[in-house]
């Protein structure tokens, strides 16, 4: 069963990049990465999360390897991610 | 003086049975959202902040009451209560019913109360969430040696957790699983080595997944590991 990204976040709170990717995606391929990649960036665009501490200031451009080794950037659920959670 | 201890005494039941509703809404909305609870609601300031605002709002609520449910108060909560005692305690049990009453709200649209108490809500769930993440960076920094130093640590650890979600909904279980089969599936392929800056990484992730899903009480059992 697929969880929802947004889902996992809540449920832990803020969280090293590097840790969220460890417990969303089993392999870690390239292209699993991509795709997690671009499932933050939708939800960030949205306002629903929120992405700190980043070396690479454009998400869209983090290569895998960025990715695997970010434990400095902090993603977190943002106040309108709260929001609507407690709407729902 | 004593002609206004009853009236006093309904001001405060009104305040203290609407700070506990509070604090249980709060509590149950963020076990419901967040799928945990992570420390007890009571402990964060912000929340027992919110809790005595709306207490506040309680007792000048039943201030606006009568004995006769003649006034807009008692028509919204429906009351027609002469005793002052029950009645503050009526008006605290009921005050999220004031305060997120159709009165604050238009078209769906927050406004007023509902808006302030939303706000309030997400103002705790943040602050519950900063805490959790200082309590989990503290801990791993206590006991990541003694979990680097336990023989067996991803086993025991668990095992334990996977008994104390065994009385969780199927779903719960179904989610905390497919997140601990992911981060098993980043094993280090490197021969253990506490020193090894991947193994310790791997084993924080383990200690947080235990303490996101299992709580600190996971660890009750471990002598070598410091819980406070």
């Amino acid at each position: 069963m697929q969880f929802r990204l947004l889902d996992i976040l809540q449920s832990t709170g803020p969280v090293a990049l590097n840790e969220l990717i460890m417990r969303t995606h089993a392999g870690q391929s390239p292209e699993e990465l991509g795709e997690l990649r671009e499932q933050l960036k939708v939800l960030v665009n949205a306002g629903l999360v929120t992405v700190s501490g980043l070396r690479s200031v454009d998400l869209s451009r983090m290569s895998p390897e960025d990715l695997t080794n970010s434990s400095d950037a902090i993603v977190e659920v943002s106040r309108a991610g709260l929001r609507r959670a407690l709407a729902s | 003086m004593i002609a206004h201890a009853p009236y006093i005494a309904g001001a405060l039941l009104a305040l203290l049975f609407a700070a506990i509703t509070v604090l249980y809404d709060c509590h149950v909305s963020i076990q419901d959202r967040l799928k945990r609870v992570p420390m007890p609601i009571y402990s964060t300031p912000q929340a027992v902040c919110l809790a005595l605002v709306c207490g506040v709002v309680a007792a000048v609520a039943f201030g606006f009451t009568d004995n006769k449910g003649d006034t807009l108060v008692d028509s919204v909560l429906g009351l027609r209560q002469s005793n002052p005692y029950l009645r503050g305690l009526i008006v605290g049990l009921t005050v999220l019913v004031l305060i997120r009453s159709k009165l604050s709200s238009i078209k769906g649209a927050e406004i007023g109360g509902e808006l302030a108490y939303n706000s309030g809500r997400v103002w705790v769930m943040q602050s519950l969430n900063t805490r959790w993440q200082t309590f989990k960076a503290e801990f791993n920094r206590r006991n990541q040696a003694a979990a680097l130093a336990t023989a067996n640590y991803e086993v025991q650890l668990l095992a334990e957790l996977t008994g104390a979600i065994r009385v969780q909904p199927e779903e719960f279980r179904t989610f905390v699983d497919s997140q601990v089969k992911n981060v098993q599936a980043s094993r280090p392929t490197a021969p253990f080595a506490a020193t090894d800056v991947v193994w310790q990484t791997y084993y924080r992730i383990l200690t947080n997944l235990a303490l996101d899903y299992a709580g600190p009480s996971v660890f009750a059992g471990w002598t070598t590991f410091s819980l406070k």
